[in-house]
């Protein structure tokens, strides 16, 4: 009995670090060629790849660092992906709110009509989209709003699924009390509700950070036809190596600086889109 | 505080669920009266109308001499306990208890006041910081009703709130809520499905089945003179046993056929098998103490068959077999009771109760 | 006064539903308008384009079914469909399976679990074109991949003899742009199978080794089964996405277009928006039939599971 038990117990173990090294190999390539010496690249096919930095050098991140045009893009990304957050959570959290708590007949289809707009290919909504927000009166809006807003439609969805399973699991119980103690509505809702809320909704929060910041299509589309030169960072990277010759050191450099942020990030916040999941996924 | 009128309330919900039907019911400035019935009887939702939780979709409610169909919950004089608690978690139990005095504006020293009154009253001082998560089940059935108190309602809901305690805690609370009824003399409507609680506790009891209301008296005159079949077997532990059968006029005397044999009743019943039974088929219902039980064959008694001993410690009690009818009989505790013997069984004249056995 | 009530009893109950739902209509009215608007947006637009004719980027016919004429006998159309139904059986399923394994792995108690659900959670928290960079520096000409089945390490054996172009490869493109797709999407299926295995009680598995199931029967037994909601969900949210998906092969296969890339071509280079309108909506048919088909599917699997 002991003996299968640590049989099982050394599969678990052996499956875990592969699929750890399946996860970390891709990103470890990425550091390896972002630290690489330019020259290690030009051999071109001659000898094999090293797997390990060749003449290891941050040149690469210091040119990064030091160029304002890097830092213009990563700013914009940030403003767009907080600007994203607040627009889908001030929106979507009431209306999930709502759709979890009062019970009327056209409810179901609310909430399909919210979420049937994620069947559509982004390539084919991206186009209209982009189109309205360039020849409308949207035109004079700034680039990161146009985004922003853009980049609603598609967490909007999610915020409102996530957070509808997080206010079901909050018990009315507490909105009566409320209520019958002389709450209004608003006031038992932003109180009582939110804040203990507050926690399942990070989740949905996270979720709509992380596609915000990694979304490229919308980005791509939007700015693409304006003439600002400050572009969101997926974007950027995919203007280095869309080039004939892409240069891999640099390619890697900013993919790593791209990603960085969000990686530190999921490993803060990795309890709440756990939970968040647990919240909305399986009904 | 305040008296409080039901007249004819009913709850139809819209997909035509009958809830409650004309419910009638007054209740007196100051009583402590139990709601009580099995689950899905309506007595919560007869709760949730009368906090305005519910709309009541017919009849009137009065609290004090006032209308109070369409008046808010929060203007309703009341306050209420839920079952859950529903403890607001993110806050401590000082907000939790100042939540009420905090949304009416209450002057902040005499919210202070009233915190702390609440915190002595029921034995919470000390905790004023705690978070809800770090309170037992009694401490944070207390918070629940300090913070019901403080706001000095007209009337006091409980909604089952020594339900989610565990048995000895129960007791506990239970003696905890009389000695507060007594000190604030508050109105007090008390939901429970243990017919136990609400004996304890009430002034007045009122039963209801299937959304009606079976009966409203004082705990002892519900268990000495219950009205129908069903508060009979509802109230009482053991409950009162059935026997089934038919009555028919011989002479001067009704006599009861059973399965298995005769009993002649006697004569206090006449009157109510005059007023009451209409049909042929009745049912006797006695209490498990309102028996003789002796082996001597005795002229007029119910015949049975002794079959096994159930101990509570404070008594015995003995299940008869009376054809395919199954009984329970006290007998003094501690004493050994032959098995598997013909017994015979003489009901205490007073003690027994008849009923239509109608099929409903 | 009695009477007054009576009265006005009807005119009350409709203001104070009215009162009472207002909170409910000022809450919700944002999200549905903010949604429907952009909706009934891409949806005019897509059909009003799908009905133009288009020659070098001006319209010159409306209304006219000539695009969709077009497309149904283009060869091409036909291609991309194969390639993204292929794209659609192979990539939902290998993300079911990842995503329960790394589920099943970490729904453990152990030291350092924390670290492993963050390590399993990064691929979905790296930007998909950061994932496309480093797929096609893996794969490039003169990269790891090539140098790899060269057999120039001296620890793998060569079964290449010579050097291949994996993007100019229809097998190998597709397969990289699926690959790409797994990788990055199987933190997801992972989070939808890990809140179905914590809503599994532990009970059931105890009371199963009472009864001599070992873990492997335990798995087919009682796992597969009470997970079939969660894997229902995975499978109908991730093909979607599937057919959808655009910047991996847009990226990694170029040559060998699945629909979403062809829109992007026709779109973007042949500036035909007519055309690119007409695929999305046969993208869109081809999501709600194949999510049809999938939940038939997923119904007679459920009756077989409860029959057995």
């Amino acid at each position: 009995m002991k003996k299968k038990l640590n049989k099982e117990k050394v599969i678990w173990l052996i499956m875990i670090i592969l699929c750890m090294a399946a996860v970390i190999f891709p990103i470890y390539i990425m550091f390896k060629y972002s630290i690489s010496d330019r020259t290690s690249w030009i051999t071109g096919g001659k000898y094999p790849i090293p797997w390990w930095p060749n003449k290891p050098t941050f040149e690469m991140y210091k040119y990064y660092l030091a160029d304002t045009r890097f830092w213009g893009n990563a700013f914009m990304s940030l403003q767009i992906a907080l600007l994203t957050v607040a627009i889908c959570m001030v929106i979507g959290a009431p209306a999930a709110y709502s759709l979890s708590r009062f019970k009327f007949s056209a409810k179901g289809v609310l909430i399909f009509l919210i979420l049937s707009i994620r069947l559509f290919p982004d390539i084919s909504s991206v186009i209209p989209v982009a189109y309205t927000f360039n020849v409308s009166f949207l035109y004079n809006l700034p680039p990161v709003v146009k985004v922003a807003l853009a980049h609603s439609v598609l967490g909007l969805p999610y915020v409102v699924y996530i957070a509808q399973g997080v206010f079901e699991t909050i018990p009315v119980d507490l909105e009566e009390q409320a209520t019958i103690m002389g709450a209004s509505k608003l006031y038992a809702f932003t109180r009582i509700v939110l804040p203990v809320a507050l926690p399942g909704l990070a989740a949905g929060a996270i979720y709509v950070f992380l596609l915000s910041w990694n979304e490229f299509v919308f980005s791509y589309f939007i700015t693409a036809t304006s003439s600002v030169s400050i572009i969101p960072l997926p974007v950027y990277l995919k203007s280095l190596f869309g080039a004939f010759s892409p240069n891999p050191v640099s390619v890697a450099t900013l993919s790593l600086l791209v990603s960085l942020p969000v990686i530190l990030f999921t490993f803060f916040v990795q309890k709440y889109m756990i939970s968040g999941a647990t919240a909305g996924a399986v009904k | 505080m305040a008296s409080l009128k039901l007249e004819n309330i009913s709850k139809k919900y819209p997909n035509g669920f009958h809830a409650v039907k004309n419910l009638n019911l007054d209740i007196k400035d100051g009583e402590f009266i139990s709601l009580v019935g099995p689950s899905g009887c309506g007595k919560s939702t007869t709760l949730r109308m009368v906090a305005g939780l519910e709309d009541i979709t017919g009849g009137k409610l009065y609290i004090g001499d006032k209308l109070a169909n369409d008046v808010p919950a929060k203007d309703r004089g009341i306050a209420m306990v839920f079952q859950s608690y529903a403890l607001f978690p993110h806050m401590t139990v000082e907000a939790n208890i100042g939540f009420g005095l905090k949304i009416r504006k209450v002057d902040d020293k005499i919210k202070r006041e009233k915190i702390q009154w609440a915190l002595k009253l029921l034995d919470l001082e000390g905790l004023e910081k705690r978070r809800p998560s770090e309170l037992s089940g009694g401490q944070r059935q207390r918070v629940a009703l300090g913070r019901a108190l403080v706001l000095d309602p007209e009337v006091l809901l409980l909604d089952e709130p020594l339900s989610n305690l565990d048995a000895k805690l129960r007791i506990k609370m239970r003696t905890e809520l009389k000695r507060i009824h007594k000190k604030l003399k508050s109105t007090i409507i008390y939901v429970t499905h243990d017919q136990a609680e609400a004996m304890t506790l009430s002034d007045r009891i009122a039963i209801m089945n299937k959304g009606k209301l079976m009966q409203v008296a004082s705990p002892t005159e519900i268990y000495n003179c219950p009205n129908n079949k069903f508060v009979a077997g509802f109230i009482g532990s053991p409950p009162m046993n059935f026997i089934e059968g038919s009555v028919e006029m011989i002479g001067d005397d009704y006599v009861f056929n059973y399965n298995g044999g005769k009993y002649t009743l006697p004569k206090n019943i006449h009157q109510v098998i005059k007023e009451k039974i209409k049909g042929k088929d009745v049912v006797i219902g006695v209490r498990p103490e309102d028996f003789d039980i002796s082996l001597q064959a005795t002229d007029n008694a119910i015949k049975g068959v002794s079959s096994v001993i159930e101990t509570l410690g404070s008594d015995d009690y003995v299940a008869v077999e009376i054809g395919k009818q199954l009984i329970s009989v006290r007998i003094e505790p501690g004493s050994t009771f032959p098995l598997d013997q013909d017994v015979y069984l003489i009901p205490k004249a007073n003690k027994i109760h008849m009923y239509d056995n109608a099929k409903d | 006064m009695a009477d007054d009530i009576r009265n006005n009893g009807r005119f009350y109950n409709i203001y104070r539903s009215f009162k009472k739902n207002l909170f409910l209509f000022w809450t919700i009215l944002p999200a549905i308008s903010y949604i429907g608007i952009f909706f009934f947006i891409i949806a005019f637009f897509l059909i009003n384009l799908s009905l133009t004719q288009f020659s070098g980027g001006q319209a010159v016919l409306s209304p006219t079914l000539a695009n969709y004429l077009n497309i149904i006998n283009s060869q091409e159309f036909r291609d991309a469909f194969i390639r993204t139904l292929i794209f659609v059986l192979v990539s939902t399923p290998l993300q079911l399976i990842t995503g329960l394994l790394f589920a099943m792995l970490i729904n453990k108690e152990f030291k350092g679990r924390g670290i492993v659900r963050s390590i399993f959670l990064l691929p979905m928290a790296i930007p998909t074109i950061v994932t496309t960079a480093i797929l096609l520096l893996f794969f490039s000409k003169g990269g790891h991949a090539t140098s790899l089945l060269l057999g120039e390490y001296a620890w793998f054996p060569r079964i290449l003899s010579r050097e291949i172009s994996f993007i100019n490869n229809e097998f190998t493109a597709i397969g990289i742009s699926i690959l790409g797709k797994v990788w990055r999407d199987t933190p997801i299926s992972m989070l939808i199978l890990l809140a179905g295995l914590q809503s599994i009680n532990k009970d059931q598995y105890e009371a199963a080794r009472t009864m001599g199931s070992g873990s492997v029967k335990n798995f087919f037994y009682i796992t597969l089964p009470l997970l079939v909601p969660a894997i229902s969900s995975v499978l109908v949210l991730r093909s979607i996405e599937a057919w959808k998906e655009f910047i991996f092969p847009y990226i990694l296969a170029p040559s060998y277009p699945i629909l979403g890339v062809l829109i992007e071509r026709y779109y973007v280079q042949l500036l035909d928006p007519g055309t690119a309108a007409v695929i999305g909506i046969f993208l869109i048919i081809f999501i709600i039939i194949g999510s049809a088909i999938l939940n038939w599917l997923l119904e007679q699997a459920r009756r077989y599971l409860v029959k057995v």
